[in-house]
């Protein structure tokens, strides 16, 4: 057999983004705080999988008939945040734009982004693109190593790569980057690049045309 | 050791160390810099995709409880291997071989590029390799697989695999020759067992 028709090893399938998503997301929550924390959630996981179940089952049917009790006595408005599976939304050659809760999300076009809402706390992964989120409840979005926090606020977040760049339109954002937090207001921006500095948009405008490097 | 490899390695136990210590963008960094040679070290071994998110998962856990043990003695890449290796060689020791019908699986190939054909052929000989492996001790499989699918050196699987050379090289022959042993009803086996360079007696 000829060096041209070997066969070899197929190549390594790969995994989908939201896959790698879902796994880094995963791991880096059973990772909370120190390595020592991480053996435990290992242990836990490990668990065979029926009792395991069986175990949360039961308190956790128990916390929702109090919580199913509880709520119908203080009406509608206090009706419990549902946690919703992770969601992916990918626009093409035009923008897209789609509603998160109460959250309106407008994706640039070839953009992609994962939602999804966890404990009541709904987070947009933006895996590349650009995003608008206009938002009057807490949001989170995470562009790599960097978490914007928003509250009743306008704001643009883009990401290449690991570079991200936040301007905010209305309202005001925290954001955290490599254990750092910055609070950026209104007509501000910021990015990755400087990420000690906040930018005021209204001084200087060559300054915040971060989104078109 | 060089300079570029030395430096390499400073870097490896920094970040090691600063992830070990709760360091969240370190911990991110590590997850980045390693996923790629987890997941190709379980796909090698295993041979698909099936279940490997959650064993990416168990492997980046046991990664990330075994940092503070990280002395930088190898790349922290081929420490992952290590971890990898013992995650697929627990996920095979767990589970029963599938019982599937290779003629009901088999994909249509219709594609005219040489080149897609030949990946397409390489992944249906692939599928009977894997399900060939399904059925032989599991610590000859994982060696199978490193070096003969994977390519590393019989000094590089016994790294990360724990073992001393003379048992690798037992494991990897002794597997060789069940492969071929099952290779004589199945013509396609025994072909791309030849084509890896597995099939050599």
């Amino acid at each position: 057999m000829t060096e041209k028709k070997r066969l070899g090893p197929p190549p390594v399938d790969t995994l989908s983004d939201v896959a790698w998503a879902r796994v880094e997301r995963n791991v880096l929550l059973r990772t909370t705080g120190t390595i020592t924390n991480a053996a435990s959630a290992r242990e836990i996981r490990q668990e065979p999988k029926r009792s395991a179940w069986l175990w949360l089952a039961v308190p956790a049917a128990a916390a929702a008939a109090f919580a199913l009790a509880f709520f119908s006595m203080n009406g509608p408005s206090s009706s419990p945040p549902a946690d919703q599976e992770p969601s992916r939304f990918v626009a093409g050659a035009s923008p897209s734009s789609v509603s998160f809760g109460d959250a309106h999300i407008t994706l640039d076009a070839n953009s992609a982004v994962v939602m999804e809402q966890k404990s009541g706390k709904p987070s947009a992964l933006l895996e590349h693109g650009a995003l608008v989120v206009a938002v009057s409840a807490p949001f989170t979005v995470l562009a790599g190593d960097t978490i914007v926090r928003t509250t009743n606020t306008k704001v643009r977040v883009s990401r290449e790569g690991e570079r991200a760049h936040v301007r905010v339109e209305s309202g005001s954002v925290e954001i955290r980057y490599h254990g750092h937090d910055v609070k950026v207001p209104a007509s501000h921006a910021w990015s990755s690049d400087r990420p000690t500095e906040v930018i005021d948009q209204n001084v200087n405008e060559n300054e915040i045309q971060i989104d078109s490097h | 050791m060089g300079p570029a490899v030395s430096a390499a390695r400073v870097h490896d136990l920094a970040l090691a160390q600063r992830a070990s210590e709760g360091d969240r963008a370190a911990q991110r960094e590590l997850f980045h810099h390693l996923k790629n040679a987890v997941h190709h070290t379980l796909f090698r071994i295993l041979g698909s995709n099936r279940d490997l998110e959650d064993l990416i998962q168990d492997a980046f856990l046991e990664i990330f409880r075994a940092l503070p043990s990280f002395r930088g003695d190898s790349s922290l890449a081929r420490w992952s291997q290590t971890i990898a290796t013992r995650t697929a060689y627990l996920a095979i020791e767990r589970r029963k071989p599938a019982a599937v019908d290779l003629e009901l699986v088999e994909d249509e190939i219709v594609d005219r590029d040489p080149d897609a054909h030949r990946v397409a052929l390489a992944k249906q000989a692939a599928k009977r390799l894997y399900a060939a492996l399904d059925r032989i001790d599991a610590k000859q499989r994982v060696a199978f697989a490193l070096a003969v699918m994977d390519g590393m050196s019989l000094n590089e699987v016994a790294e990360v695999t724990e073992s001393s050379l003379v048992a690798v090289k037992t494991r990897v022959w002794r597997c060789r020759r069940e492969l071929m042993r099952r290779a004589k009803k199945d013509p396609v086996l025994a072909s791309y067992l030849v084509d890896l360079g597995g099939g050599e007696a």
